[in-house]
Formats: structure tokens, sequence, C-alpha cells
């Protein structure tokens, strides 16, 4: 029997560290969905070591994709075969998974995206511009300041019958607006369901402004487990609305797809290898003070061996590994 | 005299004009320098905080200038040709500068611009000036006149370039902005560069005809009033339809009223009629490069994968995908 060969895709995003495992043929084997809490190398290296001992024997590592605005930094300390932005990583997840997709949602903890498919490749992407309202972050503080988990944040907004008209336009609007309904007396359930649909229409508004939204809609991303939403969405667009299997990891699944591609090609990983990441990576950052842009260079070193440089704008440091 | 003159803003459009102007004189030209990290924060820090970045990049190339010359050249523009104006922060813009304290009375040598009523008089500022400045009136309207064959030399160049690109074999991506954005690689991160490392070459709107741009507006139920409105819907309409581009970027600042409008109308007729991968980029004071990094690559992936597939571009908007999927 010949060993089985795996692909890995790992996304970092702002919130959430993401990390699956899948085999040649999209069976997702490992699924590690974690906060990155402002340490990226750290929990990385952590959910990379305890996956690895979860693995199947006689399995190795075919191939490695990184996504997510991290994907620099995690490309260079696990050895990436693909470093791909989060549109084209969530867009081919989409395509892979659910081939008649149209239209892709996608909400993360701090940006929000949406991807226009026709027969099978992306011609349309929007992002969210310079305002974080309607992100999962946004959604989060939103929860616990009402004191609800957010895990039942959906639950509560389906039990309200009126909900309660929320401004959404604005992250600190909405708050205000809020604070100012409770004092009022409105029940927690109307103001969650009415923040909900605050935040559809501020992304359809924001995000999705102009674009043909046809169905097949697929919801994808951290928030599209809150029911709430995904209903807001179903009720503003009049179409159903569909929430794949492993929707919290489609960037990460799409970045091992593209690794599966790329390796098909290349015939050979890039991959570090789990044993390596137990080598201690160091972070430094320094002024460069070569011209009066003073960018900051950020230096990633496994022992004495420099692996990574960005942050400069001239490509001065990136170039000279 | 050394005439101190703030690389920003209508700079990357006349600066061929006041050049020509000021050594006509006999004046010395002292350029601020391109934009840096520094500079911007200076600018940032004096200017109002609700500002577009290219006026407060441009407070501090001003700040930067100060010390380094006898005056500092602030132009008010009101209008480069007749029944259109420019974005009123241009209009007030001495005024503005004034009132942030960056710059006394006394240092700024201000001129208007104003062909409102007829192009031709959007000389007349400058004709003043020389005159005081001790010309006598045919040798002040010789100096214009060189002033004017120099800025159409310039123009004729910019136009050049478009020959040399439809004659390349580069594929090409059009960027949409005011000049103050696009040619001024700090503020936009170097966009241009960016995809000349992947490939491409690019055209702005002023590598297009005054003649095409017109046309293209023309067609517009309601007439643009504002010069650079024009330019940018007109440009990037005739880019869309003449240029066999690859792809359009809508490149704004923050807060620009203007852009607003046309980046919207630009989009739509896209959408209707020429299809072609579309995106706006939008920048301000930050500087990190990840959320414009991101946003490059997504487009470019877009754009590399419509030409894989074998994808033309359908002049009247009818489906033309292959659907071949991406690989």
């Amino acid at each position: 029997m010949g060993e089985c060969e795996l692909y890995l895709g790992i996304d970092v995003g702002s919130v959430s560290t993401n990390i699956i495992v899948m085999d040649k043929n999209l069976n997702v084997l490992e699924k590690n969905y974690i906060r990155t809490q402002g340490r990226p190398i750290q929990i990385l290296k952590e959910s990379l070591m305890e996956l690895s001992s979860n693995l199947p024997l006689r399995s190795t590592i075919a191939g490695v994709g990184c996504t997510g605005s991290g994907r620099e930094l995690a490309g260079a300390i696990v050895g990436a075969d693909v470093v791909k932005n989060e549109i084209t990583a969530h867009g081919m997840a989409a395509i892979t998974f659910l081939p008649d997709t149209s239209t892709v949602i996608e909400i993360g903890g701090q940006d929000s995206k949406m991807i226009i498919i026709r027969n099978g490749i992306i011609t349309d992407f929007a992002m969210n511009t310079v305002c974080a309202a309607g992100t999962g972050s946004f959604l989060d503080r939103q929860a616990s300041r009402l004191n609800i988990p957010i895990s039942e944040f959906g639950e509560l907004a389906e039990a309200s019958k009126a909900p309660v008209r929320i401004a959404g336009r604005c992250a600190v609007f909405a708050e205000s607006d809020m604070v100012h309904k409770q004092q009022m007396g409105y029940e927690v359930e109307d103001i969650v369901k009415g923040l909900c649909i605050a935040l559809v229409r501020n992304y359809l508004n924001n995000v999705g402004k102009g674009k043909e939204i046809l169905p097949r809609v697929v919801f994808q991303g951290g928030v599209a487990a809150n029911r709430g939403i995904k209903n807001a969405f179903e009720d503003m667009l009049g179409t159903e609305i569909t929430v794949p299997e492993h929707y919290d990891v489609m960037g990460a699944l799409g970045a091992a797809i593209l690794a599966r591609e790329e390796t098909k090609k290349s015939k050979i990983t890039k991959f570090r290898g789990f044993e390596r990441l137990k080598d201690d990576f160091i972070s430094t950052s320094f002024e460069c003070n070569g011209c009066p842009n003073m960018c900051e260079i950020v230096e990633i070193k496994i022992g004495n061996q420099i692996v990574a440089r960005w942050g400069d704008r001239c490509g001065k440091w990136a170039e000279a590994q | 005299m050394r005439i101190g003159i703030p690389q920003s803003l209508l700079y990357y459009d006349f600066f061929p004009y006041w050049e020509t102007f000021f050594h006509g004189l006999g004046y010395q030209c002292i350029l601020s320098g391109k934009t840096t990290k520094a500079v911007l924060d200076m600018g940032a820090l004096a200017c109002v905080q609700d500002s577009c970045i290219p006026v407060k990049l441009y407070h501090g190339q001003v700040l930067s200038l100060i010390d380094r010359c006898d005056k500092v050249f602030i132009p008010r523009f009101r209008s480069i040709k007749r029944r259109e104006f420019i974005c009123p922060k241009f209009i007030g813009l001495p005024e503005m500068l004034r009132g942030a304290g960056v710059i006394d009375d006394e240092k700024m040598l201000v001129i208007d611009v104003d062909g409102y009523k007829k192009s031709s008089e959007r000389h007349i500022g400058f004709l003043k000036y020389a005159m005081r400045a001790g010309k006598s009136k045919s040798e002040a309207k010789k100096v214009i006149n060189n002033c004017e064959l120099n800025q159409l030399k310039y123009k004729r160049e910019q136009l050049r370039k478009l020959d040399e690109i439809a004659n390349s074999d580069v594929s090409v991506i059009g960027i949409i902005g005011h000049p103050y954005i696009v040619y001024d690689s700090y503020i936009n991160m170097e966009l241009a560069e960016k995809l000349g490392r992947e490939g491409y070459g690019v055209i702005y709107p002023e590598n297009i005809p005054f003649q095409n741009i017109d046309y293209e507006c023309a067609k517009l139920p309601k007439r643009i009033f504002l010069s650079y409105g024009r330019r940018l819907f007109g440009s990037g309409m005739d880019i869309m339809r003449n240029c066999r581009v690859d792809g359009l970027i809508f490149l704004t600042s923050f807060g620009c009223g203007v852009d607003a409008l046309i980046g919207e109308l630009l989009e739509i007729y896209n959408n209707r009629y020429f299809n072609i991968p579309y995106t706006t980029l939008v920048i301000d004071e930050h500087t990190g490069q990840g959320g414009v990094k991101t946003r490059i690559e997504a487009f470019l992936d877009m754009v590399g994968w419509r030409r894989i597939n074998g994808i033309d571009i359908s002049p009247h908007g009818s489906d033309v995908y292959s659907g071949k999927g991406i690989f």
C-alpha cells in the first residue's frame, strides 16, 4: 500500500488561525480553528505540532498552501508551496466544493468580501473598504456586551417576532443605537435580530454595491455559523443561502487545493516538515534608515538563518535574503 | 528669486508650464522632492483632519519647502476650461494653508487660474504677474507663449505613450485616478511598479486624447462640469472601449467627492457594456501595505484566469465565458 498524500491548508486571519488537512480527493481529515490572539507564530507552531500527532500513519504532506492576512509569515515558517490572497483561496474552495456557485459571501473576523463567480471562474470581487462594521469581531463585541455567548446569537435572533431597527452604517453608531434601544426597554432578541438585519443591510450596501447577486449564493467564514445573519441574508436577497459543510475553514481549504495544483506541476513540496517546526523562530523588526520613508522591516530567522524579510517599500531587504 | 514648487496636486499636470514661466522671469525653481513618510506625517499633522490625503501631503510639501526658497508657488485653480470647474479644495488652497498656519501671506506666491468664461483667460493671472515682475506686455506674452508650447509638448509626449503601448505585446491595465495619486508612487504604494513586476504595462487618463474624453462625456445624459471628473470618466470609458486592456483599476483617495460619482458611473457602464475585470482601490494614510497588496493580488489572479480561459472582451456585454473552469 502506498503512502497517503495529504495537503495542508493554513489560513492566518486577524482573529482566527485555521488549519486543515485534506487528502487528494478533498476529504477533510483534520480541522483546527483557533484564535490568533496576536501571537501568530506561537499559535501556528503549537497547533501544527498537535495536528501532526493526529495524522494517519504512513502519510506524507505533499503540499502546503497559506492564505489570510498572515499568509507570508505562515508561508515562511512552514515552507509553503503557494501563498495566496484570501479572495482567490475562498473563491477556489467554493468553486471546487459547489461548482454551481455564482456568489460567495464571506464574512471573517475583520473584513468581509463578496466574490462573483461565473461559469467556474472569479469575474469580480469586492472587499470592505475602511469600515469594519458588520464583521465578526464587531458581532463578538456586541455579543459580549449583551452578555450572550456568540454561539447563541443566532438562536436568539430566530426567536424575535418584531426586530428593532438598528443603524448599521457604522460600528460606533450601531453600538450607541443598541444601547439606546436597550434603555428604552426593547427585548434582547429583537435587538439582536435588528443588529443582524442592520449588518446584512450594511454589507449589501457597501460590499455588494452594484454587484449582480445570482444564486447559488454560498455563505462562508466564521460568521456563517450565525443563523440570524444567514436568515437575514435570505430574507433580503429572496434566495436560499448555502452554508457549506466546512464554512469556517474555506480559506484554508482553498489554499490546500491551490497547493495541490501547484505541486502537481512542481512535483515536490517546499514543506519543511513537522520536525523542523520545533526550531526556534525569531521574529525581529527594525527601522530601515536608507531613506526618509523609514520602513519597518520584519525579519524571520531560524537559528542564524534568515528565512524571510518584508515590510520595505523598495524591496531592498525583501530581495536580499 | 527662488520659487518653491510642491510636488503634489496639479504639479503633475502643469509643471512644464510653471517651470517655463518662472524661468522666463529669470527665477529659479526649487522642487519639494518626492513624497516621503516624513513629509506626509508633517502635512497630516498640520492639515484639517477630514481632508483627503493629497491635500494633507501638499501641506507637508509646503512646510518642507519654506526654508529652502524665497516664495512658495501656490496656484489658485478655479477653472482650466470654459464652463468647467476644478475641485473646490484647489480654489481654497491658499486660504487653507494660511488657516492651518502652514505659511504666511508674504511667503506665498498666489496666481489665479480662471478660464471659466473663456478657456484662454486662464493665462491672465500669469500675464499680470509677469508684468508686475517688470516685464513689458509683449515680453510677458512671449513668456506665456513659451509656457503653452512646452505644455503642449508635454501633452504630446503623454499621448505618444499610448501608441507605444498599443504597438507592444505587453498586457495592459488601465489605472484611472487623479494625476496626483496615480503618479505619486509613495501615495499609491507603487501600484504601477507592482503591476510591472507581474508583467503588466499601464495606461493613465493623461495618455488619452482630449477629443476621445469629450466624445465619451458627451454621451452622458448630463454634462460633467468638473474637469478632472470628465477626464477620469471619459478616459476610463475610452480605455475600456478602445484600448484592449486586461483590466481597469480605479484608484481613489478616501473622501474624494468627485471620485465617488465617477467610480460608480464607470463601474455601472463596465457592467453594462464591457465586462472587463474592474476594481476600486481606496488609499488613505495607512502605511500597512497588506490591504492594497491583497486586493492587487486578487485582481491580477482574476485577470490571469480570465485570460487563460481565452475570454475575449465582449463589446455588447453578452456572455463570452468559455466555462472551462480555472485550470
